[in-house]
């Protein structure tokens, strides 16, 4: 048996009235990865955050390396070696991402007061070449930087504290597939040093294949902790939520179905991103998705069609008017949707409550003359996306803050399919949030799909891409790759290869 | 469903009750006479009438600090156009023109990326240069037949249907809720499709608009331009709004009401001063060390509220991004 590095005894927190843990023990040994899993909202990014020491516990004791241990903050945790990246993103916009990085412990840097900043960026060097990290820009701003670039420079943060134990919060949600590759070799890295990795995925698949034992929470309480290789996904899964999900998942039928009549269409479209001429056309009621690594500028391909960038050449025409889209506004009054990848930083009006987060792109049709807004209105609106999409909470003045992950992307999608749609951009719609409510998404999707809406899926997920889509549109390098159909038979191995 | 009040909300309004209290007992009753309650009302209307225009912009997360300066200066140069074609045409030159300085600085906010603060700071500076410049080779005198404009009735109607139009431009029209929701978080209007520059336009020509109506009404109290026409206007609408509740960063703790309790504050602090005798001298300073502690109460206690509230995000704390 190898040391147990970590030793958690009787850990309880409580957030008011909400008890997010209650009394949970676990052991941690070197070398080992362990999985969390649970459901949104049953206690896993609260127990790692009381272990990286960003909450402080109600009661019980940790110990590390046999000593006991009660983090004060974060650098604290640090100087422990344990380093967390947080589900969220914790960078400060205006620094350039090398002092993102030593944010807090820049003194051993600094001179006279001023900070040496060509030894921030040959130290985060050193920690890129430690553990055999691809290059990076250190000198961009945070705020320059995508959710991708962005996760990574948290990566290095936190690899910079030397950690024995990193702490690793929905990570991989957030990367394409080659970098999604670079943590897992790191991982390995770590298995191999005899350091440990704790992490949270709602990738279960994912989950299985990198952890060697996965502890399952619900509601706040440590139901079990099983050895990976043991147990199967749907076995995982009935633990997770604790009965039978017999939800239907992804589509089950194996051809393209949908209408001839063409809905929205991309006509040799290059930007200035590296997006370089890239034509599809969306028929009524396809799902096409785009499938790519990092810098395959699919998300781009969602911003270019809504409007939000500016192509420098090739249109944008939604039919059957054959109306050329070149901004936003003009997008939303068409009846287009587009769903952002970053939820918390871009879609979402965090600060407000759901009722004003949810009427948002309907307030042009609820506004009345000199553009009242009827308060009673916006709140049937609001009600009405609430129950149509289960969104779970105390009512509609409930605050975006309070809300977990799977329950903002209700929101989030639900306030846009509460209109009448004839295209829907979704960025990354599964982003964060657990089995259960990926299900009722995909149901909603299918449902779309039924009703005629012209979907554009953009996702880091290959196995929701097929999933559902009708199309997968493989780009690499900005430019499409190959466009595959389902009726062909979708091979992930395929598609791989294409993208890399 | 009850609704819960935030400690935020409330100060404003206990702080403005302990002032007129405080006043009155160290006045001995004064500052409640008849005679000294008019002449408050007469205090407060410029800065009312001016945040009306200001509390759009600081919504938006952006602040205007150049109404003092350019409605002095545009009514001036209106003066000047209406004393040689006829004194009707004081008023709307006044607001075509502090509207078109307000279009500039929106403008170049929103075009150019300018900080709001920078580009009307340097507009005050440059408006105030103009007036004096202006006032250095003639004396400007408010055009006759405009005495109505200068009563207190007169004032009042004003105030009054400012405030109600206001309201429901601010609090009621989908406007209004995309200033809010701009200041909250702007990539969000964005990217669901909104136009934010127009809006954010808009809203400074809205804070010229109410610049020029407060430029107008104070040159014809006063009877003439002057280099002191308006001073501090700005700083005093600054205040109004910070006294009453509003947070800096804009977003949906912009409230109408919030504005009209920190005027009512800031003018009860500056009359009861005056009342109290205390000499000029040495009232901006009382005034000025009253506002920090005022402020400093705000924030603390707003602080403590933060801190009891639940908040079951895992991430609040770390959400350090802008």
């Amino acid at each position: 048996m190898k040391d147990v590095i970590l030793k958690i005894e009787n850990l309880d927190k409580s957030f008011g009235i909400t008890h997010a843990n209650k009394n949970i023990s676990l052991e941690l040994r070197r070398g080992e990865v362990r999985g969390l899993a649970g459901e949104n909202g049953s206690g896993k990014s609260t127990l790692l955050s009381q272990i990286a020491g960003i909450y402080a516990s109600d009661s019980g004791t940790m110990y590390k390396d046999r000593k006991p241990y009660s983090p004060k903050s974060p650098i604290d945790a640090n100087t422990h070696k344990i380093a967390m990246i947080v589900q969220e993103l914790g960078l400060v916009g205006n620094l350039p991402a090398s002092v993102n990085i030593f944010l807090g412990k820049t003194g051993q840097y600094t001179r006279g007061g001023m900070i040496s900043l060509k030894k921030l960026y040959g130290e985060a060097q050193k920690v890129l070449e430690r553990w055999e990290l691809p290059p990076m820009n250190f000198k961009r701003k945070a705020s320059a930087m995508n959710v991708e670039q962005r996760k990574m420079i948290e990566l290095v943060r936190a690899l910079s504290a030397d950690p024995d134990i990193l702490i690793l919060d929905e990570v991989t949600q957030s990367l394409s597939h080659d970098n999604r590759e670079v943590i897992y070799k790191l991982i390995q890295k770590f298995k191999e040093e005899g350091r440990s990795v704790i992490l949270i995925s709602h990738d279960l698949e994912e989950t299985l294949k990198i952890t060697d034992t996965i502890s399952i929470l619900r509601d706040g309480e440590l139901i079990d902790t099983v050895v990976s290789s043991q147990i199967s996904e749907d076995d995982l899964k009935r633990k997770m939520v604790g009965r039978e999900l017999n939800e239907e998942y992804y589509r089950v039928d194996m051809e393209e179905q949908y209408e001839d009549e063409v809905i929205l269409s991309l006509k040799d479209i290059s930007s200035a991103t590296g997006v370089s001429n890239v034509s599809v056309e969306v028929h009524k009621g396809e799902i096409m998705a785009f499938c790519g690594l990092s810098d395959s500028g699919i998300h781009d391909i969602g911003q270019l069609a809504y409007g939000l960038m500016k192509p420098t050449k090739g249109e944008v025409y939604l039919h059957p008017d054959g109306m050329r889209i070149t901004s936003p506004a003009e997008a939303l009054k068409h009846r287009m949707a587009y769903v952002p990848k970053d939820r918390d930083g871009e879609a979402l009006l965090m600060g407000s409550h759901i009722m004003n987060n949810t009427v948002l792109p309907s307030t042009e049709g609820l506004a009345g003359r000199l553009g009242y807004l009827s308060t009673a209105k916006m709140k049937a609106l609001a009600e009405e996306a609430r129950e149509l999409f289960k969104i779970k909470c105390t009512g509609v003045m409930q605050n975006m803050g309070a809300l977990s992950g799977g329950n903002k992307q209700k929101v989030n999608l639900g306030r846009w399919m509460v209109k009448d749609l004839q295209v829907m951009i979704v960025d990354c719609p599964t982003r964060g949030v657990d089995v259960g409510v990926k299900a009722y998404i995909y149901q909603c999707l299918k449902e779309a799909k039924r009703k005629g809406i012209a979907i554009l899926m953009i996702t880091d997920e290959l196995s929701e891409a097929i999933g559902m889509a009708d199309h997968i549109v493989v780009m690499k390098n900005g430019s499409v790759e190959k466009k595959i159909g389902r009726s062909v038979g979708f091979r992930e191995e395929e598609i791989i290869e294409v993208m890399v | 469903m009850t609704k819960k009040v935030k400690l935020l909300d409330i100060i404003p309004i206990v702080i403005l009750l302990v002032l007129v209290a405080a006043f009155a007992i160290l006045s001995k009753g004064t500052t409640l006479s008849g005679y000294n309650l008019s002449n408050m009302m007469v205090q407060v209307v410029p800065v009312i009438i001016g945040s009306l225009g200001v509390i759009f912009v600081v919504s938006l997360g952006g602040t205007d600090i150049s109404i003092g300066a350019s409605a002095a200066m545009c009514s001036t140069v209106a003066a000047l156009v209406a004393g040689r074609f006829g004194s009707w045409l004081l008023l709307p030159v006044t607001l075509i023109l502090t509207m078109a300085v307000g279009l500039c600085v929106g403008l170049l906010v929103s075009k150019c990326r300018v900080s709001s603060f920078m580009t009307t700071l340097a507009l005050l500076i440059a408006c105030r240069g103009f007036l004096n410049f202006l006032l250095s080779s003639q004396v400007v005198y408010t055009p006759s037949g405009l005495e109505f404009m200068s009563s207190t009735g007169f004032a009042v109607t004003l105030l009054v249907v400012a405030i109600v139009v206001i309201f429901f431009v601010f609090e009621k029209t989908k406007f209004g809720y995309y200033c809010k929701c701009i200041g909250e978080n702007e990539r969000t209007v964005r990217s669901v499709g909104i136009n934010v520059d127009r809006i954010r336009i808009t809203c400074f020509v809205l804070s010229g608009l109410f610049a020029g109506i407060v430029g107008v009404t104070q040159m014809c109290r006063v009877g003439g331009s002057s280099q002191t026409l308006c001073n501090m206007l700005e700083m005093r609408v600054q205040m109004a709004i910070f006294l009453g509740g509003i947070l800096t960063t804009g977003g949906f703790s912009a409230k109408l009401y919030k504005v009209i309790i920190g005027s009512i504050t800031i003018t009860v602090i500056e009359n009861g001063l005056t009342i109290c005798r205390a000499s000029s001298a040495v009232s901006e300073a009382v005034e000025g060390i009253l506002l920090v502690i005022i402020l400093c109460t705000t924030i603390y206690f707003n602080n403590v509220s933060e801190k009891h509230t639940v908040r079951l995000s895992t991430n609040s704390t770390m959400d350090v991004e802008a």
